[in-house]
């Protein structure tokens, strides 16, 4: 029991007082500056989505839209609004309009003139629109108005004029674009099919290296969004676009309006060079790139900015203890909001930050003293911890990637507030929702099940969630041990208790019922540790008074899948690099770390967005170093991800090289391909070089049979190596396999995969053929009297002829045939468990078997008549239901041509064996095919098959 | 009347027309009664066969001639005829022939197919089909299958019916047998050999290997290499 934590919430009562608390202490400027560079980026994401050629068409359109169509396409708004700000948006659009109808296409900036002055109007109408204004700033963000902590501000309410805009373009576009392009779309296609083909045939950088790269000033492409087309001659497209990374710039698939430049090479695709054109993009060559470079002066990063401008926050504040949160950030919030003019969302930031902090003011005057002592007292822990830790969110404001309103983090809030209700008494629940109408808000079920990669906020969202709504939790994960047996004693139990903490601590005035049971890391339960645990949990779920949430990795593991069937699923994805960017900064930038923004972009992505695995790369990174470069970083973030686990898919893609980064691979990465699961990577790539289409054949059909041919050859040398490995236990030869299995296959066929690898046939043709060979063995002792053959010459010769004789009778005479069968298959000690059998074994490339044919009506009488009568077998019935090894070898050796039921095991119903007894103890034999005989001779594959299985 | 090759065809130790010493130490060897084993080599048509016929008649006399047709085939035919004539059917020699040639020598299956070929027609022609087993046709179509295509295509296809064939339990020798025979038909001069070489070499590994679907697979991709070289060689040979 000393392993299970219980939480240190207090009481139902004194949280409620004071909800706030949790969210006010040291993690709260982080948040905000989190979140503010989280919504830079997220605007930015936005404007890149608005800003091409429909945008400013349907802005214009808007623009020309008369009054009343404006109101009845915002249905959002009520209608004392519409009226009241009205006016207000008549004017800013007129006022918008002489300037966009101008400059259509709109550039960047003058767009943003416009909003701006569309803002201006707007405020002009403030004092009369506010309060409504107020209430709808809030509804069409993504964002909560977490902005306790932000100072108050000026009022902007921005977004009103943002949101109707944003309404309106969808329909439009939609309209626009079938009729648009429909005209010329097969001769497109042609043109697109030969481009296509030109490109993968299309040559390779023909001298890499051969320009000097010069050292340019820092940031010096910030802000600047570059596309790179064809093929730049002295460097790979990687390396140019780690270059663009490197000095701040950014890197795009496709040419937008945004696109400041297009960087052309050898064989550049068409259309984008149209569509720059069209946009006015600037077009360079791979020399303008370097210029470029060379010549674009420094710039501060608009991180560093807003982590510099925290900082002089910080230092100001120090001195007075960082008594007050929300009025440290406020100056930070005014030297920021200049400098990003261009972004009207941290204008909307501040508006909301306004309104929360008008109607909690009052909380916020209460909390002031405790949220301080927090404060110190967390300022004295925070040195020992790990930064994990230290910057563990919390409040669910905090968690990255869960703030949506249909985020998992608020499914799993409104499950747990309505938990009790719908569970409540006997009452049963209610039928589960079917799975495709309608959203299913898990009320149904008793348990919920977070499910997603390692490093996301499960665990985390857990827990704060059962902080948030006062409920106290027992976690327990894969420390415990959770067999059937504990779990029934140790969870079992607690799941009736009620909590009495509270209670004795004086603060409740009745015993506090609301607790959550966290079963964290059920894929883990497994082994003989925690034998029959998921099973115990099902039942546990079922009969549970309390709220269980259940945490896994992967939601598919059939172990988790008959638990998923009680549970509320909740699947966590991995959030955006952006939204885990801004927070990575701004611990960064506290620990004293100088991280260019690029460079978080790249740790970020090597780490697979995973969290926790960035915070604790960083904080190894930085033990030595405190300012780390691109490059550095770059290179770490690579290290970083060979420690990533990747599945079987992934590393088949790797190994036939289709997402063209394996060029920079060395033997030894390939090899190491090969060791993230060495029992099924030879599977994988076996099954799946066929699909690959070969570079190095060039589309000649000769050449790819030939290297197909090459590395079936190496596959199968692989083979060898892996009998050599498993029957003699020589290890060291892995990496010889490694070789031959992957290494040499990968280098033969790289190439373009045409589909998602597949799943390896072999195991399931493996286990299916271990079936017919169960058959088979069993047919052949039943007929080995008659047949007198081995079971392969009986599958191979007899089977064919012996099931015509069986099925022809059936067919061409019906019922009169049925005797005649019955007769044979006596004649032959067949059951009609073996007739089915020989029926399944006999029918070849998923074509029905003759039987099917046979009339049911026929089918049966021939069932019947053979049930009828009694038939006796010359082997024991008793001898399969025995399990014991034992029995199956001696019976063997006593048949004799009579027949004999005879058993040594059933010896007291011996004599009374009769018709009865025979038919009975056929149907327990049909319950259990498998045969002990013959599980001991496949002892050995079934082991070595087991093996394959748990990796 | 037979070819002069065969007509003057030497058939005593005593009438041939060179190598007379070697002649007579087989002679010799003959009545000293204790006969070794004999490796006999030469190119062809230096009369090593005719030799040797003339060696087993000077060991077991005249009678050594009748058995030359095929000992098994013989055999089987005669129990082939014994069993028809208890059963009451009357058997044309050439289909009994075709059975036994059929049945590769195994007597069990010569009879499962007779009694199949009584079901399927009675009474008896001699150009009867003789039925064959569901896995045979199976390998055929297979065989079939990789000569009238040589793409990635469609050795996926094959891999799914070897596949099939092995989860039936045939054992891949078998399967491998059977398919070489059948790829040879439609292979000729040089390539019948290479053909035959290559499903030895991966028959061999096969049994050194844990995965037969494996080496099944690359026999065949080697086939479909080779074949699809050898064609599209012969082809351009003739248009130039």
């Amino acid at each position: 029991m000393g392993n299970i934590r219980r939480s240190n919430k207090k009481l139902v009562e004194v949280k409620k007082e004071k909800p706030r608390k949790s969210s006010s202490d040291s993690g709260m400027d982080d948040e905000a500056i989190a979140r503010q560079l989280q919504l830079a980026e997220d605007e930015e994401l936005e404007r890149q989505l608005h800003e091409d050629e429909e945008f400013a068409r349907t802005l214009a359109m808007i623009d020309d839209m008369p009054k009343d169509k404006v109101q009845k396409v915002s249905p959002k708004k009520p209608s004392s609004t519409v009226t009241e700000t009205s006016p207000a948006k008549e004017k800013s659009i007129s006022s918008g309009n002489a300037t966009s109808k101008k400059t259509s296409p709109v550039k960047t900036s003058s767009k943003l003139a416009l909003m701006k002055q569309k803002d201006e109007a707007h405020k002009k109408e403030k004092d009369k629109s506010s309060p409504v204004s107020k209430a709808k700033v809030t509804t069409p963000k993504k964002e909560q108005p977490n902005a306790v902590v932000l100072s108050p501000k000026k009022e902007q309410p921005k977004a009103a004029v943002i949101s109707p805009k944003k309404e309106f373009t969808t329909p439009v576009r939609s309209s626009q674009r079938p009729s648009e392009t429909s005209p010329e779309d097969s001769e497109k296609k042609r043109g697109n099919y030969m481009a296509y083909r030109n490109y993968l045939n299309r040559e390779g950088p023909k001298a890499l290296g051969s320009k000097e790269i010069p050292q340019g000033a820092d940031n010096c492409m910030e802000g600047l969004t570059f596309v790179i087309t064809g093929v730049l001659e002295s460097m790979e497209r990687d390396e140019a676009k780690s270059l663009v990374e490197r000095y701040g710039g950014k890197v795009t698939g496709n040419v937008s309006k945004k696109t400041n430049y297009l960087i052309m090479g050898r064989d550049a695709g068409e259309s984008k060079r149209v569509k720059a054109e069209s946009f006015g993009t600037k077009i360079i060559d791979e020399d303008g790139l370097i210029d470029l470079i060379r010549t674009l002066p420094g710039k501060k990063s608009k991180y560093v900015i807003a982590a510099e401008a925290e900082g002089k926050v910080k230092t100001e504040k120090t001195p007075e203890k960082k008594k007050e949160p929300q009025v440290k950030q406020s100056p930070a919030k005014r030297k920021l909001t200049p400098q990003k003019r261009e972004s009207p969302r941290a204008k909307k930031l501040a508006s909301v930050s306004k309104l929360s902090s008008d109607s909690e003011k009052t909380s916020i005057k209460q909390e002031k003293p405790a949220s301080a002592r927090s404060l110190e007292s967390a300022g004295g822990k925070t040195e020992s911890l790990l930064w994990v830790d230290k910057y563990r969110p919390t409040s669910l404001k905090g968690i990255i990637g869960q703030q949506g309103d249909q985020s998992c983090a608020n499914k799993l809030i409104r499950w747990l507030k309505d938990w009790h209700k719908n569970h409540s008494g006997d009452k049963k629940p209610v039928a589960k929702y079917n799975k495709f109408g309608g959203k299913d808000d898990g009320s149904s079920s008793k348990a919920a099940l977070l499910s997603g990669p390692p490093g996301v906020g499960k665990t985390t969202t857990a827990v704060l969630v059962c902080e948030e709504l006062g409920y106290s939790y027992v976690e327990l994960n894969a420390s415990d041990t959770r067999s059937k047996n504990s779990m029934k004693e140790v969870v079992a139990e607690s799941l009736n208790n009620t909590s009495i903490k509270g209670f004795y601590s004086g603060a409740s005035k009745s015993v506090n019922n609301k607790h959550v049971l966290i079963m964290d890391e059920v894929d883990g339960m497994a082994g003989n540790e925690d034998r029959g645990g998921v099973q115990e949990l099902i039942s546990l779920i079922k009969q549970s008074k309390i709220p269980i949430i259940c945490m896994c990795n992967d939601r598919n593991h059939p172990k988790i899948r008959s638990l998923a069937n009680y549970c509320f699923d909740l699947r966590f994805q991995r959030p955006r690099v952006e939204q885990i960017k801004g927070a990575m900064m701004s611990v960064a930038f506290k620990e004293g770390l100088k991280i260019p923004p690029p460079a978080m972009n790249e740790i970020i992505l090597g780490a697979n967005q995973d969290i926790r695995q960035v915070l604790h790369n960083l904080s190894m990174w930085s033990a030595s170093n405190k300012a780390l470069t691109y490059d550095e970083a770059k290179s770490n973030a690579n290290n970083a991800k060979k420690d990533i686990k990747i599945g079987p898919f992934d590393v088949v893609r790797k190994v036939f090289g289709s997402d063209g980064d394996n060029s920079h691979m060395t033997l030894i990465d390939k090899l190491d391909l090969f060791f993230h699961d060495y029992s099924m990577a030879p599977l994988f790539v076996q099954e799946n070089y066929i699909h690959v289409k070969p570079a190095a054949a060039g589309g000649n059909i000769k050449k790819h049979l030939l290297l197909l041919s090459k590395t079936a050859d190496s596959i199968c040398d692989g083979d060898l190596v892996d009998r050599a490995i498993r029957s003699k236990q020589t290890w060291s030869l892995l990496p010889t396999q490694a070789i031959y299995a992957s290494v040499l296959p990968g280098e033969l066929m790289r190439g373009y995969m045409s589909q998602f690898p597949n799943f390896p046939s072999w195991l399931g043709k493996y286990s299916s053929t271990g079936k017919y060979d169960r058959i088979t063995q069993e047919l052949a002792m039943h007929t080995s009297l008659r047949t007198r053959t081995s079971k392969s010459a009986l599958n191979l010769d007899y089977l064919p002829y012996l099931r015509d004789r069986l099925v022809q009778p059936l067919i061409n005479l019906g019922t009169e045939g049925v005797q005649e069968v019955v007769d044979l298959m006596d004649t032959y000690y067949l059951m009609k468990e073996d007739f089915d059998n020989i029926m399944e074994i006999c029918s070849w490339g998923g074509k029905p078997s003759p039987f099917s044919q046979v009339d049911s009506k026929v089918k049966s009488s021939f069932t019947r008549s053979y049930n009828k009568e009694s038939h006796l077998t010359p082997y024991s019935l008793q001898m399969v239901k025995a399990t014991k090894r034992e029995t199956a070898t001696p019976l063997e050796s006593e048949y004799g041509e009579d027949v004999n039921p005879e058993d040594n095991q059933a010896e007291e119903n011996e004599d009374d064996v009769g018709v009865d007894a025979m038919i009975k103890a056929k149907k327990a034999k049909s319950s259990k095919p498998s045969k002990p005989s013959k599980a001991e001779k496949d002892g050995d594959k079934k082991q070595a098959k087991s093996k394959t299985k748990k990796k | 009347m037979s070819l002069w090759v065969d007509k003057y065809r030497p058939s005593a130790l005593s009438k041939l027309d060179y190598h007379k010493e070697q002649a007579a130490q087989l002679k010799n060897l003959v009545q000293c009664g204790d006969f070794p084993h004999l490796l006999v080599f030469g190119p062809s048509g230096a009369g090593k066969k005719t030799r040797i016929m003339c060696l087993l008649r000077e060991l077991y006399g005249a009678g050594v001639e009748k058995l030359r047709i095929e000992h098994q085939s013989i055999t089987i035919c005669t129990v082939l005829f014994s069993i028809c004539k208890k059963e009451g059917l009357s058997l044309p020699q050439e289909l009994a022939r075709r059975i036994a040639e059929k049945s590769g020598r195994n007597l069990r299956k010569a009879l499962l197919i007779c009694e199949a070929c009584r079901v399927q027609q009675y009474p008896f022609s001699s150009d009867q089909d003789l039925p064959e087993t569901d896995w045979e046709v199976y390998v055929k179509e297979t065989a079939n299958a990789i000569v009238n295509q040589q793409t990635p295509q469609r050795l996926l296809e094959v891999r799914g019916r070897l596949y099939e064939l092995l989860t039936h339990c045939i054992p891949p020798e078998v399967i491998m047998k059977s398919l070489l025979t059948e790829l040879l038909n439609n292979c000729d001069g040089q390539l019948k050999a290479d053909v035959a070489q290559m499903a030895a070499y991966y028959e061999h590994r096969l049994q050194l290997g844990s995965k037969a679907i494996y080496h099944l697979e690359a026999f065949v991709a080697k086939f479909m290499s080779i074949y699809k070289k050898f064609m599209e060689d012969g082809l351009e040979a003739m248009m130039f």
